[in-house]
């Protein structure tokens, strides 16, 4: 174990250097002005938050502000000059349209038939940009910018909205960790401030005009969308529904970048001498068990642990993802009984976790009774965990419970002999995007292969959008094309499933930049072999049943799978399922 | 065992039972209408080995939807299974006291063993491999043994740096150094023991009290170091052997295949009545 | 850069390419090249990076990925991997050199795909080698093949047996050897024991005959078709049944009892089950001599005192599985001589003068030529049978016979009538005729009449070695102007004279008589043959000829013992075979030598060697309440008679013949491969002809002639 420091706040500051006059002068234009620099807490003042969170941008007409499918990570006040947000999907911004069946067999037919002897190997069309697309890059490395080649085409060919001066967009992917909607580009010479989202959350919780703002706009966009995904919710009718959004409160809890900290490496034992309990006991408190419910809380983003108080320690139970729901159990008791039922579990945020807070009465008039007695007993049955809590934990501290593809590998059974290796290498171009090796629990080895995260973070800053969520099957992909090798979302991979690799040419000669002499890379990894027949290959190819692509979001499948064994929980057109349960 | 996988034992078992009855019946009844059965099942017996063989080729296209690997196993299992009753059938019990077909059912069931051999292998061995601490890729094994060896040796250094002693440096040159340095044998792989690390081990610890505050410390990290060199040992033999039992069942796979074909080739030019 | 989760074993590591051909040489020790092997399997050679100039100096450019820039001491340096650092004249201090080596799967394939084509040479080294036969041979041949078959290393061994032999293997035989078929060339060889045209036919027997048969199992065979080549032209192949090549110790004869079931659907679970009784197997027909077991043991042999022993008569034949009877002289002479001497008398007229009426023939209006005048007076006296039938050569005399009748005699003869007187004149014209050959023509005169009726090929001694002289002179003294007076001696002390036997004159009786030698004289049995064999318009000619030659009262009593058979169609089931028509006799006993392979095979040998079995009476035992059989031989249809023996019934077998004793297979006692009679084997004259449809589906082989 290499225990490294923690970092700290703005030891990398996000703007290169910005002069503190720029920030003073930031704090004369709306929204700031109007923000009371008294309610920030001394060792967090609202200027050093501005010179330490936010960013003057400029981008050039035509330049990309957002990409349809990127991963928000900062929301963006226009300061200068208009852009255009298009409100329909850009020919060729966004990643092409899933692949035709046809030519689905065509390229797996190709990939049996073809026999790759050096690695890695491009055409030089999939190193560059394809020059027909209407996107060019300009800048190099993590300075790149994409921009369009022909605004006024754009402009008559889709409809784009205006957005002005002093309008703030792209924050509620920034806080939801949402990819963005809609593509924003510059049409004039555009100044922007790019404020990263620790800064958003910093000013929403010290300037609540602010937050109210953000989710107002919030409100208006996906909360209904995201109610209506709540299974609980699905009885209401949209006037009902209407009602608890309106009656529903957002609350924020742990730190929001999460991937930056380092939990334990092991089920039981943490960096340092930090044991698990106490590594519990720190994990902000959301819902104190014995507490009365606050209400029906659904996880609106982030990760939270249910635990229950057991000897001098606390037991893991569960865990929640997005879309999941607490306290449920605890209504319905309470509906049942007529009494109010104290929560006979805790929920602790894991790293960050976004919740929505349904009030305890609305929930208790407008939800429950729409469930039938029957499913209202199930809900109050408190039903124990399918799995034991160490390997709950151990999902929990490696973050595995982010995944909902991951690779798990029963190693009573794995041979070792390495098919599954071949099978992805033989549907990738000779290359595997995965590595069979990874932290192992038990005798279940979780490989590093892309675990198709419910919070990909990887999507973070990526300067071309290269890396993006496909938004038909919802599989995180890099286009390499657009890859410029920076090598950021390899790094900010928790679980190093992301590999830069240097690309070469087809006579097996290492591909190189001819200014700086060095090669290029690109980053690759699992993309579920969305482009091929019947689902990922290394699933198929397994002879043992000893690995799975399986969904650890959630606590049943890989008990199921553990308990029956294979296929049964395997997933088996995966291409779909992290899209159904993440849109 | 899950549940699910006894069911599917269950099953295909039974399938196999089945096809085995209905094979015996449909050759009683070619022999008592005077066809010769030998040619129909010789012509079965190649289709099947065919299909066997193919089990492996099928690997090669894996892009292709050609059902799940784990599937062809269980179809290369039993059908394996089946061609050795189907062989039986054919030779009617007899060893074959030509030299091509002596040649032939020699290999057959050469490769035969080689199968249920390799089947124990797969199911036992992996289970060994998960009690060992870590988990290694094999073409990486030499690589980690590699720097597994030179970590001790910074280890012993610096020890023996702080304390100014060369206790430990000594007993580890004499001893521990070696064993790290060396790859085990053929008869290691054979039959993996452990009897060398515990003596090491052993030896350590007896030599513990003589050591100083760093050269403890430095021991401590030796301890993990000699068990990790251990458990590399015992991953590369096991996996080695997993890997290299498929030569051989392989190999005897393509010789059955050439020999059988060319007794087909001779039986059937050479085929005695009418016409 | 963040890292989650450290661990040194799987971090910052390439993937791994097990499907890549070729493995960097230093990736056994540990280190293997960021490059990696050029697609040929050679080491690039490469410098790690591609020194920068700044400034004046050179900077290192290798990229993070593989360690950052060298200059640094980086962790696990190596010197034998170069110094630290660009060169002076900026090149980079680091060039990984190896002898890249094929990954494990590709050696794994190698050494498959190695081990094939040397099998697959040496396959094909050894068939162009002197061992190639022992490597064709699926197996060893039966020590008969093996030993008559050309030498083992003979290139053209197999062709013995297989058409086109090797070259069809490789596909240049000529095309005329592969018409001829397998069986065709086991045939070829095996003629002599089967018969080539029906040595495929099921039975070896020809399906119309096959069919005649009449086998429950057959019309079901019928109604399912017959299994492969039954009954059909092909036949059923040899093949099929005998399997060479599993050894000199395989039986090529072994069937299985299944296989008969192939054609025989009756199924019989066992011997001792439902397979049906012997019924009156193996007592099918009378004995062909008449000879009754009962009354000789009972009556005769108690009055010579002596024990009917049967091995008096049933003896071991030599060196074979069956039991053969004794002859005439070893087993009956004893007792029968007396009675065959005693029944020569005066001996057999062959020619006799007939006392004829002078005046009725006149009146008849016809002349009587010279004529004895012994024999002149009313009509009176016989002709004799063997005279009757040298008349009948000539066509006046046949017509004066046939509208007296086979048998008349002259005494019937009407002095009134003018056709009797005709007819008379005719016979008496004849007869002097017949007398005045044999002194012209010799015995030739007499065997062409003779020939003139015979439907027998080869006739027997006819003539008896007959004097001529002895003719002249009888003539001489019956038709002579001094009228002889009457004899001394009479024709019974004459022939008391001769016991050897032959020819004397009778003057009294104006006759030509033979004294028979004893038993198997050659003429009585050459015009008892002769007899016999007339049918149609000589039918009743025969007949009574045969009633004065064989009859009770007959000189010899031939037929006494030796029984008559007719021939004919219904008789095809007896293999006794026989030519032409009418009836025969069976001069001859039973002999087992000349039994043809039939259906049901028995051998004594094995049998009477247990000493339970050493008496035949065991299975056959004489039945006493059995009648006197003599009355059923006056048919001559070989099938009526009375059985003497209690029926044989399986349960004398059932003993031995279990499952794990003497065993119960069908071909233990059934024959599959069987001769057919000879009148069958011929032509199928004799078998009711096969309806229209039935014949199309027959085809039997037609014969080359050779």
């Amino acid at each position: 174990m290499t225990a490294i420091t923690r970092p700290t706040r703005w030891s990398e500051p996000f703007g290169e250097g910005m002069a503190a006059d720029v920030a003073a002068r930031l704090l004369a234009v709306e929204p700031f002005r109007s923000m009371d620099p008294a309610a920030f807490p001394p060792k967090l003042p609202l200027r050093d938050l501005l010179a330490g969170d936010t960013r003057i941008v400029k981008y050039q007409p035509g330049d990309v502000i957002l990409l349809e499918g990127d991963y928000g990570n900062s929301a963006f006040l226009l300061l200068h000059g208009t852009a255009r947000a298009a409100l329909e999907r850009l020919e060729g911004v966004s990643e092409s349209a899933k692949p035709s069946l046809v030519s689905k067999i065509v390229r797996s037919v190709a990939q049996s038939l073809a026999f790759h002897r050096v690695p890695e190997v491009r055409r030089p069309a999939q190193i560059h940009p394809g020059a027909g697309g209407p996107l060019a890059a300009r800048g190099e490395r993590d300075t790149t910018r994409l921009f369009l080649q022909d605004v006024p085409g754009v402009l008559d060919a889709s409809q784009t909205a205006v957005l002005r001066a002093g309008e703030v967009f792209g924050e509620v992917a920034a806080l939801s960790r949402t990819p963005g909607v809609a593509t924003i580009f510059a049409e004039t010479e555009v100044v922007a401030l790019e404020i990263r989202w620790q800064g958003l959350r910093d000013l929403m919780r010290y300037a609540p005009a602010f937050s109210e703002h953000i989710h107002r706009l919030y409100r208006e966009n996906s909360l209904a969308a995201h109610l209506r995904e709540t299974p609980l919710l699905s009885g209401l009718s949209e006037q009902e529904l209407t009602e608890v959004a309106a009656a529903t409160r957002f609350q924020t809890h742990g730190n929001f970048d999460w991937h930056a900290e380092l939990p334990g490496s092991s089920g039981d034992v943490a960096d340092g001498d930090e044991t698990l309990f106490e590594r519990i006991a720190r994990e902000p408190v959301v819902a104190e068990e014995g507490q009365p419910p606050p209400g029906l809380l659904l996880v609106r983003s982030g990760f939270a642990r249910v635990s229950r108080r057991r000897g001098d320690g606390h037991q893991t139970t569960a865990y929640l993802g997005k879309g999941q729901a607490f306290g449920a159990a605890e209504l319905a008791a309470t509906l049942l009984e007529g009494q109010p039922a104290p929560l006979t579990h805790s929920l602790r945020a894991v790293g960050y976790v976004d919740l929505l807070r349904i009030p305890t009465e609305v929930a208790l008039e407008l939800i429950l009774p729409k469930l039938g007695p029957e499913s209202l007993l199930e809900l109050a049955s408190d039903t124990d965990a399918a799995l034991p809590a160490r390997t709950l934990d151990y999902l929990v501290d490696r973050r595995l419970n982010n995944g909902t593809q991951a690779m798990v590998i029963d190693l009573d059974r794995c041979t070792r002999c390495d098919d599954c290796v071949r099978a992805c290498a033989q549907t990738h171009d000779g290359n595997p995007r995965f590595v069979r090796q990874g932290p192992t629990h038990d005798h279940l080895q979780f490989a590093n292969a892309c675990l198709q995260c419910v919070d990909p973070v990887c999507m973070i800053g990526c300067p071309t959008g290269a890396i993006h969520r496909d938004g038909e099957t919802g599989v995180v992909r890099i286009n390499e094309p657009t890859c410029v090798g920076c090598s950021t979302c390899a790094n900010s991979c928790p679980y190093q499933n992301i590999r830069m690799v240097d690309v070469r040419e087809p006579g097996g000669a290492i591909v190189v930049d001819e200014s700086s002499g060095l090669p290029i890379i690109k980053a690759t990894k699992c993309d579920l072999c969305a482009d091929q027949l019947g689902g990922p290959a290394c699933q198929r190819a397994c002879p043992h049943d000893a690995l799975v692509r399986i969904d650890v979001a959630e606590i049943t499948p890989l008990a199921e799978w553990m308990e029956t064994g294979p296929a049964d929980a395997a997933v088996d057109d995966p291409a779909t399922e992290p899209g159904a349960a993440h849109e | 065992m899950t549940r699910r996988r006894t069911k599917r034992r269950v099953t295909n078992a039974a399938v196999l039972a089945v096809g085995v009855a209905a094979l015996w019946w449909v050759v009683q009844a070619m022999d008592a209408r005077l066809v010769c059965a030998p040619y129909w099942t010789g012509y079965a017996l190649l289709a099947v080995l065919v299909v066997l063989a193919v089990y492996n080729a099928r690997k090669k296209f894996a892009s292709l939807p050609l059902g799940s690997g784990a599937a062809w196993l269980q179809l290369h299992l039993y059908l394996g299974a089946g061609s050795a009753v189907l062989l039986l059938v054919h030779t009617g019990g007899r060893w074959p006291n030509g030299w091509l077909e002596g040649f032939l059912a020699a290999v057959y069931w050469l490769t035969f063993v080689s199968g249920v051999v390799g089947l124990y292998l797969t199911r036992a061995i992996p289970r060994q491999l998960a009690r060992t601490s870590e988990e290694f890729v094999y073409e990486r094994i030499p690589r980690l043994r590699r720097e597994v060896l030179a970590k001790s040796r910074s280890v012993v250094l610096q020890a023996a740096g702080d304390a100014g002693a060369t206790t430990l440096a000594d007993f580890y040159t004499s001893r521990i150094d070696p064993y790290l340095a060396e790859s085990r044998g053929g008869v290691y792989t054979m039959r993996p023991s452990s009897s060398m690390r515990r003596a090491l081990m052993r030896e350590l610890a007896d030599l513990k009290r003589f050591l100083d505050q760093a050269e403890l410390v430095a021991s401590e990290k030796l301890f993990a170091l000699v068990r990790k060199k251990d458990d590399l040992d015992f991953h590369e033999s096991r996996q080695s052997l997993l890997k290299r039992w498929l030569f051989v069942h392989i190999t005897l796979t393509c010789l059955v295949l050439v020999a059988s074909v060319a007794h087909g080739l001779l039986a059937l030019s050479m085929r005695g009545g009418p016409g | 850069m963040r890292r989650l989760f450290r661990n040194e074993n799987h971090d910052e590591v390439e993937y791994d390419r097990p499907s890549l051909p070729w493995v960097c040489g230093h990736a056994a020790e540990g280190c293997p090249c960021p490059l990696g092997p050029t697609r040929r399997g050679r080491c690039p050679e490469a410098p790690e990076c591609v020194p920068a100039r700044v400034g004046d100096a050179w900077q290192c450019t290798r990229p993070a990925s593989r360690g950052g820039p060298c200059d640094q001491a980086d962790e696990g340096f190596d010197d034998s991997l170069g110094g630290s650092g660009p060169t002076p004249d900026g090149q980079c201090c680091r060039v990984n050199r190896c002898r890249p080596t094929h990954s494990l799967r590709v050696r794994r394939g190698r050494i498959a795909a190695g081990a094939a084509l040397f099998s697959l040479g040496l396959l094909l080294f050894l068939l162009g080698s002197p061992w190639r036969n022992d490597v064709l041979a699926p197996g060893g041949l039966t020590q008969a093949h093996a030993r008559l078959l050309s030498p083992a290393k003979d290139p053209n061994r197999c062709a013995a047996c297989h058409p086109g032999g090797v070259d069809a293997v490789l596909g240049v035989a000529p095309a005329d050897k592969l018409h001829t078929t397998q069986s065709q060339l086991c045939v070829a060889c095996h003629e002599s024991l089967i018969d080539p045209q029906l040595a495929l036919a099921a039975h070896g027997l020809p399906e119309a005959e096959l069919r005649r048969r009449g086998d429950a199992a057959l019309q079901q065979v019928a109604a399912i078709g017959l299994p492969d080549g039954v009954g059909n032209d092909q036949g059923v192949a040899c093949a099929v049944c005998h399997q060479e090549h599993h050894g000199p110790g395989h039986s090529l004869t072994a069937i299985t009892n299944q296989r008969c079931q192939a054609c025989h659907a009756e199924r019989y679970d066992s011997f001792a089950g439902d397979h049906p009784d012997f019924g009156n197997w193996p007592y099918q027909r009378r004995t062909r001599i008449n000879f009754d077991h009962n009354t000789h043991a009972s009556k005769h042999y108690a009055a010579a005192g002596e024990a009917f022993d049967c091995a008096g008569c049933h003896q071991d034949a030599p060196g074979r599985d069956t039991k053969l009877l004794v002859g005439y002289t070893q087993g009956c002479a004893r007792c029968h001589d007396k009675g065959i001497q005693a029944s020569r008398g005066e001996g057999l007229a062959v020619l006799a003068l007939p006392t004829l009426d002078r005046a009725a023939i006149t009146a008849a209006g016809e002349a009587l030529g010279p004529w004895p005048q012994a024999a002149t007076g009313d009509y009176d006296g016989e002709l004799p049978a063997i005279s009757k039938l040298l008349l009948a050569a000539d066509p006046a005399a046949r017509a004066a016979l046939d509208r007296l009748g086979a048998d008349f005699s002259f005494f019937d003869l009407d002095p009134d009538s003018t056709a009797d007187g005709r007819d008379a004149a005719t016979l008496a014209e004849s007869l002097r005729n017949l007398l005045a050959e044999p002194p012209r023509g010799g015995h030739g005169a007499l065997l062409k009449r003779a020939a003139s009726l015979a439907t027998i090929d080869a006739p027997g001694d006819l003539a008896g070695s007959l004097p001529i002289v002895m003719v002249q002179a009888a003539r001489a003294r019956w038709f002579g102007s001094a009228a002889t007076a009457s004899p001394a001696v009479s024709a019974f002390e004459k022939a008391e004279r001769q016991p050897a036997g032959g020819w004397l004159i009778d003057d009294a009786g104006l006759a030509l008589r033979y004294v028979p030698r004893g038993h198997g004289d050659p003429l009585l049995r050459a015009w008892i043959d002769l007899a016999a064999s007339l049918d149609g318009d000589d039918a009743d000619l025969g007949a009574a000829a045969l009633a004065e030659l064989a009859g009770p009262k007959s000189v010899g009593q031939c037929a006494t013992c030796h029984s008559l058979e007719s021939r004919g169609p219904s008789l095809a089931r007896d293999f006794s075979g026989a030519p032409g028509g009418g009836a025969f006799v069976n001069w001859r006993a039973y002999d087992a030598r000349d039994a043809r392979r039939s259906f049901t095979r028995f051998s004594h040998r094995p049998h009477v060697t247990q000493p339970e079995l050493a008496d035949c009476s065991h299975c056959h035992s004489l039945d006493p309440s059995a009648g006197p059989q003599g009355g059923a031989y006056a048919s001559l249809d070989p099938r009526d008679f009375v059985v003497q023996f209690r029926p044989l019934s399986k349960a004398a077998c059932t003993g031995c013949h279990k499952p794990n004793a003497a065993g119960v297979g069908c071909a233990q006692c059934h024959h599959y491969h069987i001769q057919p009679p000879t009148h069958l084997g011929d032509d199928f004259a004799l078998l009711p002809r096969p309806s229209r449809a039935e014949s199309d589906s027959v085809s039997l082989p037609k014969r080359q002639p050779r």
